[in-house]
């Protein structure tokens, strides 16, 4: 990984160098690490367990046991990859002991039917700006999508949450779940069908 | 037949940075299912990007590494279980079966040893020892605890996947041949990419 250029133009190290510091005992190659990283941690982590207290939960798990076990860590893959692999299995057994729960936004984000009448207050939420939305608020598309990924199965959820919010390419999926490429592409084409067909997010496909 | 999804499929598995985007791009205008299906996945990519979260607060980031870095200062905590004195004699081994019913249970799981029969006979009072463990349990699942040699195991017996308990390719072909008829399965999908001969 080449080195980084920060703005003040010194070089900062790259992660194989943290890495190094990191396993020497340095708390600021830990911290330097987590800086760069915890935001893509935290996305899979949500992504997996759909709500930010549960995915900090286990952020904080997996940067434990990541900081914890350097020595596993064997370079193969970038401290990224590896470090999403520690934090996502965390996420699955955070998952396993506590039910996946729905999220419901404060003020907002009430079920259809709910007498609320509380429209003033949805109506001043910016709309997602794209079509697929058709001017549904942001809590709503979440909601939906929400609800969709939690009916996948766990490894299949797994699967795809780590190609499409992570960036793994199949290998690095297939690497990190330990099954051959072929389950991975399966697992991929089962999970793109059912969200494509979920019909919770059918009306944000239509165009 | 499965030629062209395989190529799709060959296509995005390959390692980042390797996609021949221009041949792709020719692939899905001359390819009307192909590009039905890169219309799907775009439309979905777009929900996806719509809803991606929202970074926690920086006060957030700091607390949690606090927390973290406390963590790693202090020496690791053995991981020991709530143990009460051995009993006397004869362990009994045991094993239960408990599903969860409606709320979220704790499973307190007490070791009570073969004497505790026969000091009941002998008329001394039994001192209920305390729980030797205490057992988080899913709502809906089956759980076997298995308690032996004065340690607890809970085997989680049946989840509501069935990717754990119906082979997931054998599924997955079924479901494919019913999508995309029977000359098109998975299977081929995967010979084609592989550039194998397709069996028979």
């Amino acid at each position: 990984m080449p080195e980084a250029l920060s703005p003040a133009g010194v070089v900062a190290p790259d992660d194989e160098t943290l890495v190094g510091l990191a396993r020497q005992g340095s708390r600021p190659a830990c911290e330097e690490l987590f800086q760069r990283h915890r935001g893509i941690a935290y996305r899979v982590a949500f992504r997996l367990l759909g709500n930010d207290q549960d995915a900090m939960d286990a952020v904080q798990d997996g940067l434990l046991k990541a900081f914890s076990g350097l020595d596993d860590f064997d370079g193969r893959s970038g401290f990224r990859t590896w470090l999403v692999r520690v934090v996502s299995n965390a996420a699955i057994d955070l998952g396993r002991k506590r039910s996946r729960r729905h999220v419901f936004g404060i003020g907002l984000g009430f079920p259809k039917g709910a007498d609320r009448g509380d429209d003033d207050a949805r109506s001043h939420e910016p709309a997602v700006e794209d079509d697929p939305a058709r001017g549904l608020h942001r809590d709503d598309v979440h909601l939906a999508l929400n609800a969709a990924l939690g009916r996948l199965g766990s490894k299949v959820r797994t699967t795809f949450v780590l190609f499409a919010e992570a960036g793994l390419s199949y290998k690095e999926i297939a690497e990190a779940q330990g099954v051959p490429i072929g389950t991975v592409m399966s697992r991929m084409n089962y999970a793109r069908q059912k969200l494509q067909r979920d019909p919770g997010l059918q009306g944000l496909y239509e165009s | 037949m499965g030629k062209p999804l395989a190529i799709l499929c060959e296509t995005l598995a390959r390692e980042p940075g390797e996609i021949d985007r221009a041949a792709l791009a020719a692939h899905l205008a001359s390819c009307p299912r192909c590009a039905s299906l890169a219309g799907r996945e775009s439309a979905f990519t777009r929900v996806w990007d719509a809803t991606r979260p929202s970074e926690p607060t920086a006060a957030a980031w700091d607390a949690l590494w606090a927390r973290v870095s406390d963590r790693l200062d202090r020496a690791p905590e053995p991981r020991t279980l709530t143990s009460s004195a051995r009993p006397r004699g004869r362990e009994h081994v045991w094993t239960a079966f408990v599903v969860a019913q409606a709320a979220a249970v704790l499973a307190a799981v007490v070791l009570w040893g073969a004497h505790r029969a026969s000091v009941e006979k002998a008329g001394t009072s039994v001192v209920a020892r305390p729980p030797l463990r205490v057992i988080d349990i899913e709502v809906g699942a089956v759980v076997m605890i298995h308690l032996e040699g004065g340690d607890v195991r809970a085997v989680e017996m049946a989840r509501d996947e069935r990717w754990d308990t119906i082979d997931e390719n054998f599924v997955l072909l079924n479901g494919a041949e019913a999508m995309f008829g029977t000359h098109e399965t998975i299977a081929e999908m995967h010979h084609d990419a592989h550039a194998a001969p397709p069996p028979g």
